[in-house]
Parts: C-alpha cells; structure tokens; sequence
C-alpha cells in the first residue's frame, strides 16, 4: 500500500469525521476518550475498507485525548482524565486573558508530541518484535501475567482491586470453547456464550454506560437546581481576550507566537513527549498518568518551580506534550507483545482482531505492509490533528452549549445500536448494559477498570501459553523459572510488587508516625 | 493521580459499597467453581496438560478469596469507623466549619437504577415495537426526566434516532429491528 492511497475519500472522510467525533467526545467534560473509541468502533465495521477504519478508530483515539485539554484550559474542567494536569497551568494562562495562546502551545504540543510517541513506535517497536522472536510459551506466559501486574499496579490506587479486576476480566474470557480441549466451559447450555462473550459489547458496558450512569447524579442535582446541566458559565473565560483585526490573522499571530513559546522550551518539549512515550509504554499505565508524570519532572528540572501552576508555558506544554506521547507509546507493547498499555489501546487491539490483525512479533514479518500503513495513519492522523483541533476550539463554546442530558441520551442510544449491530443479536446489548451496571459499580468502588479490559484480552493468551508449556515440559514448572528471559520477568512482577509494597509501607509509617514508633 | 477511569470530578467511596463489592465476587467465585465441576474435556488427553478446568479454577479461587477479603476488610473498617450518628454529631462541632449530612445510600443509586430498568425495557421491547418507536419512547422519557422541556424533547428524541436510522440502515447498510407488531 502506498502513502497515496490513504488520501482516497473512502479513508480520508471517514477519519476526518472520526476525529471530529473524537474533539466532541474529548471535549464533553464526564466523557472519556476510551468512550469515545468504545463507541466508534461498531462504526469501523461497516466500512468497506479495512484502512479507512483503522483511520478511523487511531484518529479518535489521538484527538479525544487532545480534546479533553480544551475545557481543561477554559473551565477548568477536564474533558477527559488525561487532561487532568492541563487544567493547572492552562487555565491559569487563560485567566490572564492568554486562553488562545495556551490553547495553541496545547494543540502543536499535542500534535508534536503525539509525533514523538509515533516515532518511538516505529523505531523500537520492529527491534522489540525481532527481540520477541525468542521469545516461548514460558516467557508469553510470564509476559501476560507481567502486563496485567503493571496494570493493576499503576492504573488504581489499590493494587488488590486492580488484580481482582484483573482476575475477574481473565475469567469472564475462559466462558466459551476451549482452545486445547474444545470443552464448552460456562456456557449454561447458551448458543450465543459458545463462541465467548463478545469482547466489543464488554467495552462499550464499561466505558460507555457506566459513564452515562455515573453522571445523572450531577445531572439530576442540576436539573433539580434548574440550572443549565451543561456548563459552569461562571468559570468560563472565553472571550476575556482583547479582540482587533479579523479572526483569521490574528489566529495566526497567536499560532505564531505559540510556536515561538514551543521553541523556546523545546527541552522541555522534547523530554516531556519522550517521558509519555515511555509511561505511556508500561501496561495500564495511560496517558494521564503520563501528562502528570511529565508535569512532575518539568517541576522539578525548572529554575522556577515556584511558577508551575501560576500560568507557565512549561506548565502547559509539558502534560499536553506528554499525554497524546503516550497514545503513541502505549502502541509498542500492544502491537509487539499483544498487550496493550492502556484502556483505549486494549480496544483497539480487540478490534484489530476482527481485522485478522494479529499482534505480536510474527506481524512486523508477515504482514509488514499493514504494519506500515498502521504507522502512516497514526502519523498523519497528528498532521491532521491541527485543522481538526483548531476546528475544536473555535466551536468549542458550541459543544458546551449542548445540554448534557441530550448528550448523554445519544451515547445511550448509540451504545445499544452499536452492540446490537454488530451480530444484530439483542443478546449483546443485555451484555452491554450488565457490563455498564458492573462497570459502574466497580468505579463506584474504586475498582479499575483497564485491568478486567486488559484481562478479557490477555487471559486466552495466557491460559493457552501456560498449558503449552506445561504439555512441552511434560507437566514440568521447572521450565517457567529457569529460562533467562523467564527469570527475568518474574524478577520484574517480583521487584514491582515489593517496591508497590514499600513504597505504601512508606507513606502509611510517613502519615501515621506514631503507629509506626510504638 | 485519577486514573483513565475515574472521573474527573472525585466521587465518595460510599460506606456499604465494600461488603457489596466483596459479596459479588465471593458468589461469582464460589457459583464459578460449582459450575467448574460441570465441564467436559471431550478433546485429547495428555497427562501433562492440566485440562480445561484446571485455569478457571485456579482463577474463581483467587476471586471467592479476594472477596472473602474484601468482605473482612469492610467489617474490620466497619467495626473501626465511628458510627453515622456520631460521624454527624463530629462534624456539627464548633470547630467544623459545616455540619455535612451523610447521604442516606439508596438515594444516590435511584437514578442509576430507574435508567437500567429503563434500559431493560427499552432492550425487551425492541423485537415487538421495533428500534425507532422504543428508541424514541425511551428517549423522550429520559430527556423529560433530567429537565428538557416537552417540546424540545420530542424534536430531539425524534431527531436523534432518525440521525441513528439514517447513519446505521442507509449508510452503513446495517439493520435494525423493525419490530413484530408492524
């Protein structure tokens, strides 16, 4: 395939509509960027070319995430959790009658920056596929077990609910037919649970509803005040700019200068960015955890730390650099070991498999054309990432002019039609709203969520490696601890529970010395 | 930090909603591992594989005790906290700076449980009066319960699932239920 093709209608239209779709998601505050691939992915069946969805499906998922910055820097709301650390700098900038610049510096730090974790991919990832060529069963066993454990450690602040949701996801993907043996397990007699539960109505339950559920509380209490239930216009400071000339020029002006700023921080730029490819690199690890580590570092490296929060430049390019980095980032692992390094990649990845995509290091050899179109459109999509973004924050105020209640009633409608439409079974949409209530409940409990994503995904994978193994070594562990590269993932899960353990010992004894000295 | 999935806004972690989380696990690890005993291995049998239910099993274990341990670690919470009266008589002392009602529990679930029940409905009508009438129905239902007016409501619940029909039968050539009764 060449570079040409993907400037056809059939693929640019859709992919320039997805990322549309993706600002408006982003940028609605309650809604997250896993929602908005959750729910564009039963769209990306039905196009007729396997490159215009996967346009589709990687432009959401890189402009949602930039999108989520836009009322993190005007409302002080973020759009999506990754844009968490965007609001502290960015909308002090914007109370100083500077929201155009910021937003600027935030849309080519996100293209940018988004251009860095693409980099990275494409550099590191065909050597770690080469590395992974030694890898067998015992090392893809330990490999799985090793992404679910970082996931369960970094994506939530209690570690045992991470791996309970771990375990929960790995066991709701053993009900169906069994690789090895062909026994029908948890089926209860169901024609429709004898190919599995279906991954797509899962996401699009945990993601989607669970998040419709989690806002008609602050829907209802505004509705009740009467108030608007869309924006708190009182914090917006849109239109707090001086205005003179047309809005063309002086966009440009002020796309100008923030270009200048960029430059002018470019080591923060450039370090920030590559700290999100690596964060966003770790399984379950995210982008928003990505722009605050980033924000972290550039604290800490600057002259004046002080300043952070006050309406820096710094403070700005940083989280917005680092979180669309990790998008990029997060692709590594998910396309050279199948794991993926976040909620929205794991999606992406179950959705790859409905495109005979099959990750792992086999892929870069046999099917390196698609490899390379996958590469394109995940680095155009940040060339496309600045029209569509601009487009965003020009009608931003319009975005948040719709009411909520009629945004969320169109997520609802669009979550059951989507689950439906891919097998048109009504049993996928009970699955979708059971998985919503679950998902809801689990957030309720600060149970994470990416972890039962990531476990769906990867418990075939590693149940199928642990018997293989088990039936080379003829029901030998031994082989499981011995290999070096073996050794050195349990060393890896080993040294990552024990440094999570001390790490909490030591800000339990930090918050309660008494305790601690009797 | 907030993770991917929590919010941006934090939300309470409310008080029964551990020993809730707890008893789900326990039941589905426990009904998981009954339920174990019923799989067949119909392929071939090599002694050195562990079989078919070998990884459930070891997998439902892990979720009955993870639940057993989320249930102690409620009541040792339980039994550690001070009780809601008291919670409500600390807060209303002079240093406080405002008495905080404790929300009673139930109430905040309503909302979440109308729209599953909703949903439900909205889910077993579908076959009968098909997506755009149910669709529509259940819409303009919900639209009107958090604060659209009448009008407007009607306009958009019929707006938006002619803007559904449209993308899903007439663009991307995917049915949708029509409905039996007519």
């Amino acid at each position: 395939m060449e570079v040409w093709d993907l400037f056809a209608p059939s693929i640019l239209i859709p992919w320039l509509l997805g990322m549309l779709f993706g600002i408006f998601v982003g940028a609605t505050p309650g809604l997250t960027a896993t929602m908005a691939v959750a729910l564009i992915v039963p769209f990306s069946y039905h196009l007729p070319d396997t490159n215009a969805s996967l346009a589709l499906i990687i432009g959401v998922s890189f402009t949602a995430i930039f999108a989520g910055d836009i009322p993190a820097t005007l409302l002080r709301i973020p759009g999506t959790p990754a844009s968490a650390a965007a609001t502290l700098d960015g909308h002090a900038m914007a109370k100083k009658g500077k929201a155009s610049l910021a937003l600027f510096i935030d849309l080519f730090c996100s293209s940018l920056g988004g251009m860095v974790g693409v980099a990275a991919l494409v550099f590191l990832a065909p050597q770690l596929g080469r590395l992974a060529l030694k890898f067998t069963s015992y090392e893809y066993f330990w490999l799985g077990i090793l992404g679910l454990g970082v996931s369960a450690i970094v994506s939530g602040r209690a570690v045992a609910l991470g791996w309970l949701s771990a375990a929960l996801g790995m066991g709701l993907s053993m009900v169906g037919m069994d690789i090895v043996s062909g026994a029908q397990r948890f089926t209860m007699g169901s024609a429709e649970l004898m190919n599995g539960i279906e991954f797509i109505p899962v996401m699009i339950g945990l993601f989607g509803i669970s998040e419709v559920l989690r806002n008609l509380g602050e829907l209802r209490s505004n509705t009740n005040a009467g108030s608007n239930p869309s924006i708190p216009e009182s914090s917006a400071v849109m239109g707090k700019e001086k205005v003179g000339g047309n809005f063309l020029s002086r966009d440009l002006k002020e796309m100008g200068l923030a270009l200048q700023t960029i430059w002018k921080h470019k080591w923060n730029f450039l370090r920030s960015s590559l700290t999100g490819s690596v964060i966003g690199a770790l399984p379950g690890a995210g982008a928003d955890i990505a722009a605050w580590g980033a924000y972290g570092a550039a604290r800490k490296l600057s002259k004046k730390p002080n300043e952070f929060g006050s309406g820096i430049a710094d403070g700005v390019i940083a989280p917005t650099s680092a979180n669309n980095a990790a998008v990029g980032g997060a692709w590594i692992p998910a396309l050279v070991f199948g794991i993926p390094g976040d909620a929205v990649t794991a999606i992406v990845l179950g959705a790859f498999m409905v495109y005979d995509i099959r990750p792992g290091p086999m892929l870069f050899e046999q099917d390196a054309a698609r490899v390379t179109g996958l590469f394109w459109i995940a680095f155009l999509t940040q060339f496309f990432l600045i029209p569509c973004g601009y487009l965003g924050v020009k009608f931003f105020s319009w975005i948040l002019k719709a009411k909520r209640a009629l945004v969320l009633g169109a997520v609802i409608l669009f979550s059951v039609v989507g689950s439906y439409s891919l097998r048109n079974s009504l049993f996928d949409v009970w699955v979708m709203l059971v998985f919503g209530v679950v998902g809801r409940f689990m957030e309720a409990r600060k149970a994470p969520l990416a972890p039962l994503i990531l476990g769906l995904i990867l418990g075939p994978m590693i149940e199928e490696n642990l018997r293989t193994g088990l039936i080379k070594s003829s029901g030998s562990w031994a082989p499981f601890f011995q290999r070096p590269i073996s050794l050195l993932f349990v060393s890896i899960i080993a040294l990552t529970a024990a440094a999570t353990a001390i790490s909490k010992m030591w800000g339990y004894s930090k918050a309660n010395p008494k305790s601690v000295s009797q | 930090m907030p993770s991917e999935q929590e919010s941006p806004q934090e939300e309470p972690i409310l008080p029964g909603l551990g020993l809730a989380f707890g008893l789900a696990l326990t039941v589905f690890g426990v009904a998981g591992l009954a339920l174990s005993g019923k799989i067949k291995s119909i392929g071939f049998q090599d002694p050195s594989d562990p079989g078919p239910h070998f990884f459930p099993r070891v997998l439902l274990t892990f979720l009955a005790c993870g639940g057993v341990f989320e249930i102690c670690r409620h009541v040792f919470h339980f039994w550690k906290k001070p009780s809601r009266a008291h919670h409500q008589k600390l807060q209303a002392e002079p240093d406080s700076p405002k008495p905080e009602k404790v929300p009673f529990e139930p109430l905040l679930w309503i909302d979440s449980i109308g729209l599953a029940l909703g949903m439900s409905c909205l889910i077993w009508i579908i076959p009968y009066a098909g997506f755009p009438v149910s669709a529509s129905l259940f819409l303009l239902g919900f639209l009107v319960r958090y604060g659209i007016k009448w009008p407007t409501a009607v306009f958009a619940s019929a707006g938006i699932v002619g803007v559904i029909w449209m993308i899903f039968v007439w663009g991307l050539s995917s049915p949708l239920p029509r409905g039996s009764w007519w």
